[in-house]
């Protein structure tokens, strides 16, 4: 902190209270006053060199800006904003306006053009709009919600107007443009300098988009609009020139396809105000290289460049406290009981961090959660087992402390095809304005398409949003029905405040409401975590949730964007309500929870999976469960069936580590005395040398067992559907393997463990090393068809740089 | 409509004080971007063309944040768009920017920022953000948190790693290219 301080001394940032401090502590000591100066110096250089004050405004545009009327609410095609459009023209002399077009959404853009120019473009625009992820977005969705279309009703109150009538009107300085009869096949747009502004429209399967800026190319090509989605016509991907902001203006109701009015002709159709097309009179040409963004993906660099434009760091995000699980005394806590958890939030999110450069609070980090994260290469059950899950346990030296083991229980669940039941889903959608992201709302939308497309004949699937209001946006609806749900996502737009009160309760109610008995139900909540359900307190929150999981519901919570990321909360609602959290960081993680995890999203094997070790203290003295902090279970719990456990997916696996510190410790390797010796009981202490005998001790202390087996692993689980639990135990010996020896599975998931210790700053980190952390996650690193383990090392990378220079 | 005309009288003198105030910084931040000062001056037109539109419902006591938030957004798409050409035009436009040294003193000052902001576009995405609003745009930490919508430690955060890395980076760029009897920068004196 002081570092910064200095910094912020630099540039006159400090309270006074604050820079008395610093300039007393700069006074007491001249090294650092001199580091100091030179700080200031060099912010002094930037701040000089950086500050040009001679940009500015020409003062024709200066006093344009100033004489510029004051925007009305909502602009009509004939209302005053014309002449905010024109004054810009004149700049150019020679400009005329284009045709107005209508966009998805409903903003209306006005393209100028130079006369020699051919070709205007009439196009739907929407700016925002755009099917990006992370992409920069052309103008500033946030601040003009308010002012357009979103909430003007569908098309009506402006009527049918013929967009050329509304053009040519008004428009001073435009030259009688030549409207070149509409061949496109053979029109050129030729384009001038650096000070056009073009626009290319596309139109891809259902959705418009536009990007503005200047176009280079001159080469053109034809686009036309395929999408079931949009009211009939043709679609017109046409390129634009305009040097203003596009004006915002209500759809236009549809007009009829009919005649062709050359250029400026774009009739528009809009259907229920949402979805436009527009048709023209025929097709026109595109500029190359601007068209065709389909809604599918991102090239993925440009992702990962773009992917933090927006990024809002750890504002107002909330993260459960931590406090990490403490060596116990086997002879005092031979029990160990925890919930399963197969969430993999933590990691995307810590990833998220780490690619902005930063490093995540350490609460965020959640060690299970980051080991969990990988698919592996477990064996599954038997076909003919009876239980839907195969557990085992592994033990090898631990990479940390070289004299204690490590132990790894992996449980892998079976995989059960989706295919073979039907789902009946609920999206619950986050429509507030704080989803106004990149980041967020867009990256929801693709997810729930990518799910939609999987879906078929005999499931279900409903949207439910909530912002200022909760509303049903989209009835159940046939699986099969892709085009009408992938249209109801699409309409999606965010504005309003967090006020979902009812929105949970809805959408139970739809789940309910389309309940497929042995199938999948389940609600899908998007949010950025900053959604209010009119619940605040905690314990209120959950008693809800369970109470809604009753109804036989499942719940999986997907976390997007940062910056309102409530955790806590999101992690609160999934344990309670039956669920997973996943947080959808990026394209890639959307596909790897919703496509390829898809029925571990979707389908659940077991419920309420519970483990309870028992430790053996001939042979262990302590142990050390390593995550699952806020997972754990008091050890009555593991009996009691009414308490609620978390569940495990399809093809899910759950892995956890335990350190271990053996009974049989070198000499001189002994550890302190965790806890004083007992004043009024002594607990039978066994030593290296008489496993075989067991000292007679006071009858309530406990009797080493003398048993080779370090623990016993118990589970218990109950079926999706069940309320009885069925148990599993399995004695466990350790081999004495090595590090080296261990499987590689077990190699990575301690060097996920390890990665975690480090960037957690744990207690516990022992010996470890970056460095050591990234070869042994190297040695575990396996094939890695998926790449995720790939990336990991990449991530190790990242947080061992921002350690260094922190 | 009639109404709205009061209303309208008094978001117009708030405009004009905006225009004023925020005409300059906005040109600069938008030509740390785009390096052309006529693309700058067409995103920061358009900036207040959209803030003239969007007044009504924008916080007055906030407008900062949201005028910069726009202009960058503007200047990244404009600047995704033909990436090649600013690179070109930097160099030339950077001697006409100056005021009115003379002409050596003109070149050493073009060289410098054209330095700096090169050095600038190394810094990784969140620095060179927090860093464009305070050294270009001139923004305070209060005013650069609510741009960014991060806390103002964070802001604090980095800025001063923004600027440890320029620093190390000029430093080592002065290191390895002697200027002969070319003035340099005082701060570096010290270094």
């Amino acid at each position: 902190m002081k570092h910064e301080q200095i910094t912020a001394w630099a540039l006159d940032e400090l309270s006074p209270q604050e820079r008395e401090q610093i300039e007393a502590a700069l006074r007491e000591n001249p090294q650092i006053k001199a580091k100091a100066e030179e700080t200031k110096s060099f912010c002094d250089l930037l701040t000089q060199e950086l500050r040009d004050e001679s940009l500015a405004f020409t003062s024709e545009q200066r006093s344009r800006l100033q004489t510029m009327p004051p925007a009305s609410n909502i602009i009509v095609p004939s209302s005053a904003s014309k002449p905010v459009r024109w004054s810009f023209t004149s700049r150019f002399g020679s400009l005329a306006a284009a045709a107005a077009c209508v966009a998805v959404g409903g903003y209306w853009m006005y393209p100028w053009l130079k006369p020699e120019k051919e070709q205007i473009v009439v196009a739907a625009v929407e700016e925002e709009k755009l099917f990006k992820v992370g992409g920069p977005q052309i103008g500033q969705k946030a601040a003009s919600a308010p002012m357009d279309l979103l909430e003007s009703p569908a098309a009506p109150s402006f009527g049918n107007m013929p967009l050329n009538e509304s053009l040519r009107s008004p428009l001073p300085g435009l030259a009688s443009t030549p409207l070149p009869a509409a061949k496109p096949a053979e029109s050129n747009v030729t384009l001038t300098g650096a000070n056009t502004y073009a626009g290319a429209v596309s139109v891809n399967g259902g959705t418009l988009e536009v990007r503005s800026g200047n176009v280079v190319a001159s080469k053109q090509r034809m686009l036309e609009l395929s999408g079931g989605t949009l009211a009939a016509g043709k679609e017109l991907a046409e390129t634009m020139q305009f040097k203003s902001p596009p004006l915002s203006m209500p759809a236009s109701p549809p007009a009829p396809p009919a005649a062709p009015l050359g250029l400026l002709a774009a009739n528009v159709t809009a259907s229920g105000g949402r979805t436009v097309t527009t048709s023209a009179s025929s097709a026109v040409p595109v500029v190359e290289g601007a068209a065709g963004q389909t809604r599918a993906f991102e090239p993925p660099q440009i992702a990962a460049s773009w992917a933090v434009q927006r990024d809002q760091v750890a504002s107002t995000e909330s993260y459960t406290r931590i406090l990490e699980n403490e060596l116990m005394d086997v002879r005092r806590e031979p029990l160990s009981t925890f919930s399963i958890d197969v969430d993999t939030a933590s990691y995307a999110n810590v990833r998220r961090f780490l690619n902005q450069n930063m490093l995540p609070p350490a609460d965020a980090v959640r060690l299970e959660e980051l080991i969990n994260y990988f698919p592996g290469d477990e064996e599954g059950p038997a076909a003919d087992a009876k239980e839907p899950f195969a557990a085992r346990v592994e033990l090898a030296a631990c990479p940390w402390q070289p004299h204690h083991r490590l132990a790894r229980i992996a449980i892998q669940g079976k995989q059960a095809q989706k295919g073979s039941k039907a789902s009946n889903l609920v999206f619950l959608v986050d429509v507030s304005g704080s989803m106004d992201d990149p980041q967020k709302l867009p990256l929801v939308k693709q997810s729930l398409c990518m799910l939609a497309e999987q879906m078929g004949e005999g499931d279900r699937v409903s949207m439910v949003t909530y912002a200022s209001g909760t509303a049903v946006v989209l009835p159940p609806t046939n699986g099969e029905n892709r085009p009408q749900i992938i249209a109801a996502v699409d309409q999606l737009q965010a504005n309003g405040s967090t006020n979902g009160a009812g929105g949970l309760k809805l959408a139970y109610e739809q789940a309910v409401a389309g309940f497929i008995q042995e199938g999948i139900n389940r609600v899908i909540l998007c949010t950025d975590g900053d959604f209010n359900v009119g619940i605040s307190d905690p314990a209120e929150l959950e008693k809800f949730i369970a109470e809604k999981a009753r109804s036989g519901v499942f719940l999986s919570v997907l976390g997007f964007g940062s910056g309102n990321l409530k955790d806590r909360t999101m992690e609160t609602l999934a344990d309670k309500g039956n669920g997973n959290y996943a947080y959808i960081d990026g394209l890639a993680e959307a596909r790897k929870v919703l496509v390829e995890q898809m029925a571990g999203t979707l389908v659940t094997i077991a419920k309420d999976v519970k483990v309870q070790i028992e430790f053996n203290p001939a042979q262990v003295r302590a142990y050390r469960l390593i995550g699952y902090e806020n997972r754990l279970l008091a050890k009555e719990d593991f009996n009691d069936d009414t308490k609620d456990a978390g569940e495990i997916g399809s093809g899910h696996r759950v892995v956890a580590l335990y350190e271990l510190v053996p009974t049989n410790l070198p000499p001189g390797v002994e550890p302190d005395r965790i806890v004083d010796t007992l004043k009024y009981q002594t607990l039978a202490s066994p030593t290296s040398k008489d496993l075989n005998e067991v000292k007679p001790v006071a009858a309530t202390a406990l009797d080493a067992v003398a048993s080779k087996e370090l623990m016993t692993v118990k589970l218990r689980y109950k079926q999706p559907e069940g309320e009885t639990s069925a148990k599993i135990e399995l004695p466990v010996l350790d081999e004495g393997k090595t590090l080296e020896a261990a499987s590689g599975e077990f190699q990575f998931s301690a060097a996920v463990a390890a990665f975690g210790l480090l960037l957690r700053d744990s207690s516990y980190k022992g010996t470890l090393t970056w460095e050591s952390v990234r070869k042994l996650a190297l040695a575990g690193k396996g094939p890695d068809k998926l790449g995720y383990r790939g990336e990991f090392l990449q991530l190790i990378d990242k947080a061992a740089g921002l350690k260094q220079t922190n | 409509m009639r109404g709205e005309h009061a209303l309208m009288a008094e978001p117009h003198t708030l405009f004009l004080e905006t225009l004023q105030r925020y005409e300059r910084p906005l040109i600069r931040y938008a030509h740390g971007y785009t390096g052309d000062l006529e693309e700058a001056r067409d995103i920061v037109q358009d900036v207040f063309v959209k803030l003239s539109q969007c007044l009504h419902t924008l916080d007055h006591e906030r407008l900062a944040p949201w005028l910069f938030t726009v202009c960058r957004n503007r200047a990244l798409d404009h600047l995704r768009k033909h990436r090649r050409l600013v690179v070109m035009e930097t160099q030339t436009l950077d001697l006409e920017m100056s005021a009115d040294p003379s002409p050596h003193e003109e070149m050493d000052r073009a060289e410098i920022v054209t330095m700096l902001r090169r050095l600038i576009d190394t810094l990784p995405t969140r620095q060179q953000e927090a860093v464009r609003l305070k050294f270009i745009a001139g923004l305070d930490y209060q005013q650069i948190s609510a741009a960014m919508k991060t806390s103002i430690g964070n802001v604090g955060y980095l800025i001063h790693h923004g600027v440890a890395a320029l620093r190390t980076k000029w430093q080592a760029m002065e290191n390895e290219e002697p200027a002969p009897g070319k003035a340099r920068s005082p701060a570096l004196a010290a270094a």
